[in-house]
Parts: structure tokens; sequence; C-alpha cells
């Protein structure tokens, strides 16, 4: 199957560079371009692509309004152009609020320093977003109220806030984790703001999130998180101690260990060693996760590309540790859950809605 | 490292960054009268972020730095969170100057070199939101509506320290400061202790109004005091005292700038959705896009090659010259039916040629309100420069060589012609000036016209200086018509400024001007008027490289004169000659005009005094001059091709090239200015 593409960017160097790059790909075909949002919505709907990639930064109508009404007429999977900045990752943020799946760095430079490999990672990307087609989660997506609410003037964030419509509050005291740690890519900032959401103030047991990202996007999720949980999220910093009700998100370009004395844990925040692909990586927290806290930790993988936190959660599972996968159908990208999936490692396979709901409800 | 120019991808790159950086530099000038546009700030904002997306993607490392910075500063003005003064604009300024020598550099085949550090420093400091700067403005943007709106505000310490001499002052001087005010002063402290700029947990914000309400109304002297100290003792409070002074003298300032420290407040709502940014969306009427897609369409062509085709149309002019000469020879029909259909074709494809190798003077004229802004602004004068005809077409190497001398008339008219702001209001006109530049095409020619409603120039004045410079005697001097006058500003020494300003005076003289333009076989006249103003008007052939000419003879030998330099013709019959100083005159219409035979000049070996006192006079303009030639015999108008002379005639004064004539026959192209200085000076 071709997967036929729309490049929307203001730069016409840039709109040629990826029709170039992605043309080198056969399975791929760049059906038009679009030099500002309007024209994209307008192209979307007449050329029906399979995915879009986007610009953020554009006249007349910029790529975050564009997906939105692109999700609103015909939903069809985004790719967004970023730029790895601070407000880069606040505007991707948004975008993916929007509706977009995915995003990556403007600058390839940044994805690999060798072209032909930033090249393969561009097409491989387009590939995985195309294959699953406008999945009805994404559709879904848009509807949770909860998400619009990122945009609402708040300047702090108050106790009133924090009970969210979906959370459910009153935790069944017996919950049969000391820890659940979550890991997810491609898609995974609105999976996990979908799960996190559910989860009341008073949630009994530490979380860990790894989330594939980019070192300056980590700080500004965690705050919208934070922002949207009833839980408390925050970037991890090396030395924090775990708490209940409270996740700690992996910061980008490092990785994210657990190191137990005694009773406490902390979190230790460490550089990448060469050969650890992704920063952060879902496999080395687990791994470290599986070392300390055997047999009592909930392993979730969420949506990703890729086979990250197969190992991972391998060596959980023989911890005795339990792992869930999210489902083929809820997923914006079936690879990592599938992963662990085929390896024999889910306890359960859950669709994305139905994690949220279990992990409140008691982890059952 | 070298480049390799021949990239594909890298020209493609150039060819978008210069356009984007042509329109940049207007829109900054633009900015500066509009500077609340936020649709302009966005464009400007792009404009940077486009370029640094092409430099990122080919590793022009040092080309992303600049732009990324300047991208930065801009994405702070479009949020409101500071607003354009000149101060920023010259450094903006500077740095778009860099990344166009950067592009130069990249252009050449050469790693760009790094941007100076402090540049990027200075850029640095205004990226930062402006209550964080140290300069007196910060001051300034401390209006008392901050302090109402402060419980919206994220604690942020950098507002604490710009609201707090807010209220230092207030309260020390007029002691109005309210109860609201001072609770929203506390929740900002006790918000910044814990949070350090990070919304870390809901319950320390959550209890800091509860804390402030408590303490409001029986907060002591000694409380606040602290509160300032704890303050103090950060650095960025060591501006305290100079800005609590001037707030005092400020406070009823305009509050305009309330929006930087709210929209500080939500960063996720700031960036693109605020309702200042809205609302000005609603009241910009033309909203202005400056990245248009280009066309898929073209096809990108060295100009090398243009240059080439254009010399084989002028091969083929010559051909089709030379038929035509000889179909008048043969009474054959169909031939000339033949040679009339060649001559169409060939005409055709010369203006169809010629239109490939156009560029609209837009490109020259794209650099002017820059240049008449910087002048403004070191000259303290107010200039508003308007921009007719943007879009006229001219060949590529006249939009080149026009450049130069365009952008000297219009430093001039700003530095000599406009007045300053109260001189000119003395005069009863409106403070700003206006200097009018445009383009139109007029025939075969293009017009070029810089008009400004300065002091005009004073014929006396002009004449005085000429003879206190040597250039004129008195009673010549006297003799002068007006416009003369006005003409004497080009010649080589004047000028009648008696400090030479390093704006107009840069080393090239408006001599140079009027030598450029006789180059292109253009012309410049002046027309002003005192008190009103002065107008200069160019006038250039739409190409270089075909020239209509008018085909003399001078012996045996034929001489092409530019068709442009050509005044009137009459029978030397008819010439009324007188010797003055012992130089040949003649008298046209009362004005006695130098005469010179230009055999004596040009055709070597032939019998120069053969008693012949036939013959015609050609008056041309030569300069700022007129001069009358004496010729043997006319041959009549003719379009020639230019061709270079080869390398043993090359540089010969007073011959700007050869051409073919219609018979076959080798004619020489005159270059009056040359000419004149070659023998008649």
């Amino acid at each position: 199957m071709t997967i036929r593409v729309l490049v929307v960017d203001d730069s016409g160097f840039f709109r040629r560079r990826v029709t170039e790059i992605l043309s080198q790909d056969s399975h791929i075909q760049v059906i038009g371009s679009a030099a500002n949002g309007a024209e994209a919505v307008e192209k979307v709907a007449q050329l029906k692509p399979d995915v879009v990639t986007m610009d953020i930064e554009m006249p007349i109508m910029d790529g975050i309004t564009a997906v939105r009404r692109i999700m609103a007429s015909y939903p069809t999977p985004v790719l967004m152009f970023s730029s790895l900045t601070t407000e880069g990752a606040q505007a991707t943020l948004d975008a993916l609020d929007a509706g977009a799946v995915d995003f990556l760095p403007k600058k390839f430079e940044d994805l690999s320093l060798d072209r032909e490999e930033a090249n393969r990672v561009l097409c491989a990307r387009i590939r995985a977003i195309g294959a699953r087609g406008a999945t009805s989660s994404q559709a879904a997506r848009l509807q949770p109220p909860m998400l619009l609410g990122s945009r609402d003037k708040e300047g702090v964030k108050s106790v009133e806030n924090k009970s969210m419509p979906g959370a459910v509050s009153g935790m069944p005291r017996t919950f049969p984790y000391k820890l659940v740690v979550i890991g997810t890519s491609t898609g995974g900032p609105i999976a996990l703001q979908q799960v996190l959401t559910r989860l009341p103030a008073d949630f009994p047991v530490p979380l860990l999130l790894v989330q594939h990202m980019p070192a300056t996007f980590t700080p500004a999720f965690a705050q919208r998180l934070d922002k949207l949980c009833s839980i408390t999220v925050k970037e991890a910093q090396d030395g924090d101690s775990l708490l209940p009700g409270v996740a700690l998100l992996a910061p980008g370009g490092k990785q994210m260990v657990l190191d137990r004395q005694g009773a406490r844990a902390r979190v230790r925040v460490q550089d990448s060693e060469p050969g650890q692909n992704y920063k952060p990586c879902v496999d080395v927290t687990f791994a470290s996760v599986a070392k300390h806290f055997s047999g009592q930790v909930l392993g979730v993988i969420l949506t990703g590309m890729g086979a990250d936190g197969r190992e991972g959660a391998r060596l959980l599972k023989q911890g005795g540790s339990t792992i869930w996968a999210q489902d083929e159908r809820s997923c914006v990208v079936y690879g990592m859950p599938m992963a662990v999936a085929e390896a024999g490692l889910a306890d359960r396979i859950l669709s994305l809605p139905d994690i949220g709901a279990s992990l409140a409800s008691g982890g059952c | 490292m070298a480049i390799n120019t021949d990239d594909d991808i890298l020209q493609d790159f150039l060819v978008e960054a210069g356009e984007i950086v042509e329109a940049l530099s207007e829109q900054l000038v633009e900015l500066e009268r509009r500077s609340d546009d936020v649709d302009l700030l966005n464009a400007v904002f792009r404009g940077f972020h486009t370029v640094k997306g092409g430099a990122g993607f080919l590793g022009l490392t040092p080309l992303v730095e600049v732009c990324h910075r300047a991208e930065d500063v801009f994405n702070v003005l479009r949020q409101g969170k500071r607003k354009v003064d000149a101060s920023l604009m010259d450094t903006v300024l500077t740095a778009l100057d860099i990344v166009k020598d950067m592009m130069g550099h990249v252009r050449a085949g050469e790693e760009p070199p790094h941007a100076d550090p402090a540049l990027l420093e200075k850029l640095g400091a205004f990226a930062l939101p402006q209550n964080e700067d140290v300069d007196s403005e910060a001051a300034r943007q401390v209006p008392e509506e901050v302090v109402c709106e402060a419980p919206a505000i994220a604690a942020e310490k950098e507002d604490d320290s710009s609201a707090l001499p807010g209220q230092e002052a207030g309260s020390s001087s007029d002691g109005d400061i309210t109860d609201d005010e001072f609770e929203a002063l506390l929740d900002q402290l006790h918000g910044k202790g814990t949070h350090a700029g990070v919304p870390a947990g809901n319950t320390v914000s959550g209890q800091a109004p509860d804390k402030a309400n408590a303490s409001s109304d029986t907060i002591t002297d000694e409380e606040f005091e602290a509160l300032i100290d704890q303050l103090q003792g950060k650095p960025s409070s060591q501006k305290v005292s100079p800005q609590s002074d001037r707030v005092a003298e400020t406070k009823n300032d305009k509050a305009d700038q309330v929006e930087a420290p709210v929209h500080r407040a939500d960063p996720v709502s700031s960036g693109r959705e605020t309702p200042q940014s809205q609302a000005k969306d609603a009241t910009q009427s033309q909203p202005k896009d400056t990245v248009q897609a280009q066309s898929d369409t073209t096809v990108r062509v060295d100009t090398k090659r243009l240059d080439d085709i254009m010399n084989l149309v002028g091969e083929l002019v010559l051909v089709r010259n030379r038929l035509a000469t000889l179909k008048s020879a043969i009474a054959d029909e169909e031939i000339s039916q033949a040679v009339g259909n060649l001559d169409l074709v060939t005409s055709d494809l010369q203006n169809a040629v010629m239109k490939t190798r156009m560029q609209p003077i837009k490109k020259v004229f794209s650099r002017f309100p820059r240049v008449v802004r910087d002048l403004a602004r070191s000259l303290n004068k107010e200039v508003n420069l308007e921009l007719h005809g943007e879009e006229t077409d001219l060949d590529k190497n006249l939009v080149e060589a026009l450049a130069d001398p365009l952008v000297h008339l219009v430093r001039n008219s700003v530095d000599h012609g406009i007045e300053i702001p109260d001189k000119r209001a003395v005069a009863g006109k409106p403070r700003a000036g206006t200097v009018i530049l445009s383009a139109r095409q007029e025939g075969d020619h293009i017009l070029l016209s810089i008009q400004d409603d300065g002091a005009g120039m004073d014929p006396d004045v002009l004449r005085r200086k000429a003879v206190e410079k040597g250039i004129l005697d008195e009673e010549a001097a006297a003799r002068l018509d007006d416009r003369a006058c006005y003409n004497l500003i080009f010649m080589p020494g004047f000028s009648t400024k008696t400090q030479i300003s390093d704006i107009s005076g840069r080393g090239v003289g408006m001599d140079v001007v009027k030598t450029r333009i006789a180059q292109l076989n253009g012309a410049v006249e002046i027309e002003s008027q005192l008190g009103k103003g002065s107008l200069f008007t160019i006038k250039v052939p739409l190409t270089l490289a075909i020239m209509p000419t008018l085909m003399v003879k001078l012996g045996k030998q034929i001489f092409a004169m530019p068709l442009v330099n050509v005044n009137e013709i009459f029978d030397m019959s008819e010439a009324r000659t007188n010797t003055v100083d012992g130089q040949l005159v003649v008298t046209v219409r009362n004005k006695a005009l130098p005469m010179f035979y230009l055999k004596e000049w040009l055709a070597c070996g032939e019998d120069l005094y053969n008693g012949n006192t036939g013959g015609y006079v050609v008056v041309v303009n030569v300069g700022t001059q007129r001069i009358a030639c004496v010729v043997e015999q006319l041959i009549g108008q003719e379009e020639v091709v230019i061709k270079p002379l080869g390398a043993l005639l090359h540089g010969t004064k007073g011959l700007a090239g050869a051409t073919i004539t219609g018979n076959g026959r080798i004619a020489l192209i005159l270059d009056f200015p040359g000419l004149m200085e070659a023998h008649a000076y």
C-alpha cells in the first residue's frame, strides 16, 4: 500500500526537501503540498491524504489551528514538524492536543546526525502513522473536555481544579502494586494524558512515566500533565523520592533509574550510555525497577513505534510483576504494545480508556 | 569548509532565504511605524524562523544562531511581552545585515563566519520579556494595573521585582495603596518563595491567597520591611531604588504594558490566542503575507546562460540588419517577404529574451526603507518614504547598476533635501518630510524619480559655491540659468554642505552618480523649487545590450552615437560659429556651445582639413553640459548590439564598444563622457 502524504509548510524550500526525502521511499507518495494552514485544510478535504506533515508557524492559519480544523472535518493523521525549543514544546503539545498524532524535530540533525538515517526515520514514521489510518481513538480523542482545559487562562492551579470530571475519588486502600511504571512513545503524550487524568489525587502509589521525547519537551509536558491531572506530575530530578499520587516523568535526553537503599527508593537521573537508542528508554527504567521492586510492580506499555519496553517488561515479568499492554485498536502506533504482547509478556491487553479506568478502580 | 554552490538544495535555500531577507528589511522598517501590529510581528518572526529552518537543514550553524536569536526576540514581541523600541530595532537590523552578509558568504561558497558574540548577547537580552530587562525603560512598564491583575500572575520573581517598586513608591510617596493591591503583592511574594518559577504543587499555591487574606489588614511595617529585604537579597532587585524613583514620576503613565506580565502568567495561552492579539487581528485590515508560496512552475537558469542567449540574439539582430540592407538591393518579392518575417520574429525573440532578463525594480527599491530609516535616525529627521512602481521591470544588469546611484540620490534627498523637523514646522510643513521614489516605463526607457518635499535648492547659493570652489568664475556663474545651476551639484568637488557628513559624502560624489548613469546610457535631470523640494529624474534605456544609435560618418569610418545623448541635429551651413577664448563655439538659440570636429579626435589618418565646410552639427548631452559635434555625414538611426572591444582596443577612452552595421561594416560606438575627458579638457 502506498501512503499518500500532504506536505504543509510555508517555506517552499522545506516543502521541496520533505517531498524529496519522502519520495525516496517507494511506499510513500507525496500527493500535494500546502503553504499555510487554510490551504492545508482545503487540500485535506480535496486530496484525502493518508498522512499530513504539518509545520507550526505559518501565515494565514497556523499549524495548530489547521490540525484542529482537519480533525473536525476530515480526521487525518498529522505529523507535526516542531522546533525543539520550550516554545516549540508548548506549541507541539497544543498540536497533539488538537489531534496531531506525532511530531518530529524540524531540524533533522536533531533526529540523527547522519542525514540518511534521519531521512529513514522520517519515512519510517510516516509509514507507521499512515499504516494506522485515522483510528477511531483519534476521533474520540477530540471529545474529552479536559483536553480543552489546558487553554483556559488559569494562572495558578487551585485545589478546586483538581477535581477532574473523569477522576474517580475514593481509591480502594488495597492497591495490589507498590509502583506503576508506564512506557510509551508515538501517541504517548495524549495516551498518558487520557490515562493519568482518570486517576484521583489520592492515588495510593507512586508512578514513573517514560515517554520518548526530546529534552526540551519534557518539562513542558510534565507541567501540562500536572495542570490537567488530579495527581501531581513532575519531571524527575536526580534524587527525587517516590511519593504516592506523584508521577515522575523521565527527563528527555537522560535515563531515569531507580535506586533503593533499604526502604528508601530514589530516582536517579543519569546520562545515556552509548548504545541506548532512546533517551529516555523504557527498557532502562523498567529494568532498574525490576531490580528493586520485584513482583510488586505494574508495568504498562502504551502506544508507540518500535519495541522499547519489551526487554524491560520481560525482566519485570520474570520478577513476578504484572504487565499491561494497550490494545491495537486504541493505539496510534501498535508497535511497543505489540512487541510485549507477542512476546507473551502481557497479563492483560486493554483499550486506553480501560487502562485508565482499571488503574483508577484499584488496578484490577 | 567550502560549500558546494552547485548544490541545488543550497541554491534553493539561497533563493528563498534571499527573498525572505529582502522582505524582512521592509517589514522591519514598517514595524517601526506599526510596532504593535501582530500580523507584522508574526510575519517577521516567521521570516527569521524559515531562514533558520533552511540554514539548519544545510548545517549553516552561524546563520542558525543569529536567526534563532532574532526569532526569539520576535517571539517575545509578538506575545506582547516587550515593545518595539529604537534600540531594539537597531540591534535587529544589525542582525539582519549580518544574516545578509552570511548569505553572501554562503553564496560565494564560503562557510559563513560566526556572528559577533556581543550582538548575539544583545539579541538575547532583547529576547527577554521587557520587565526582566534592567534598562531604564523597565521602570516605565510598572503601571498600577499590573498589581490589580496580580492574583492571576503565576508568581515569578521577575514580576515581583518590577511590581514591588511600584508598590513601594506608591505606598511611600502618596500612600494610596489599597488593601487589594497589597494582598496581591503578598500573593506574589508567598508564591515565589516556594515556587521558584515552576508551579510545583497545588497545595502551596492554593494556600497562598488564604495566608494573604489572613494577614492583609494587620501586616506591620516590620513585616513589610522584611519582605522588601527578602527581595533585595535577589540580584534582580538591585535596581529597585532607581526604578522606584522613576515609578513615582511615571505612575500616571499609560498602562498599555499591562499585558506583559499577565501573559507571562499563562504560558499555554500566551502564544497565539491572547485577547490582545485577537483584538489586533480584528483591526488589521491588510494582513501581510511575506512568504508567498513559490510557484512550482519556475526553472532556475544561470544568468550567464541568459547572457549567452542575449548575445546570440544580438548576433541574429545583426544578421537581420544585414539581410534587411541586402533586401533593398535585390528586388525579389519572396525574399523581401521572408526577410520581413525574419524581422518580425527577431524582434519578438529579442523582446522575449529581454523579458527573461527583466527584474522588478523592487529588488533595488526594497533596500530604501531601511536606508532612509537609518539615515533619518542618525540625522534626527523624520522622513516618510513612499515607493511607487516597484513592479516596473528592467534589465537585471541595470537593476544592479542603478542601485548605487539611486542610494546616493536618496541619501542626498534625506541629508540635504529634507529639513530638520523644527525647521519644517517653522516653515509650516509637516514635521515629517516625504521622499517619493518612483519608477515607470516610458516607451523603451525607464524613468526613475526621487522627489522630496524638502528645502529645495537655491540657485544663488549654488552659483556662489561654484565660484568659491573655483569651478566657475563669477561671470560664468552669473550666466547660468537656474536649471544649469542645479546641475552644478554633479560637478566633481562640489558640495554645498560646509561640513562633510559621513552620509552623503561617502566618498562617492554626485559627479559619480552622473557618470554612472551616463555609463548606462542614461541621463539625470533636476527640478527644484526653493522651499518646496526637489525632483531628480533618471532616464535609462530598458536594456543595456541593444542600443538605439545615430550612425554618422567621419571620413570613411562609421561611428555610432548613442541616441540617448543626441539632442538635436542641424546643417553645418546654418551654424553660426565663433571663437571664444580660443574655443570654437556655435550659437544655438542664443546659447554658445563648444563645438568640436569629431574627425580630429577619431578619424586618424584621414585628411583632416580638406577645406570641406559641409556636414552636420550634432548637439549632444554630455553630463551636465551640451556640446556640438561636427560630423561629415549622417547615415541614420539604427539599433545596434554592443560588442565589447577586443583586447587591443579595450579601455580606449571615448569608445563604448563596437557593432556591425546593416551593411556588414564595423562601427565604433562612441562614449561621449569618455571622449570629452580624453580630448576636450
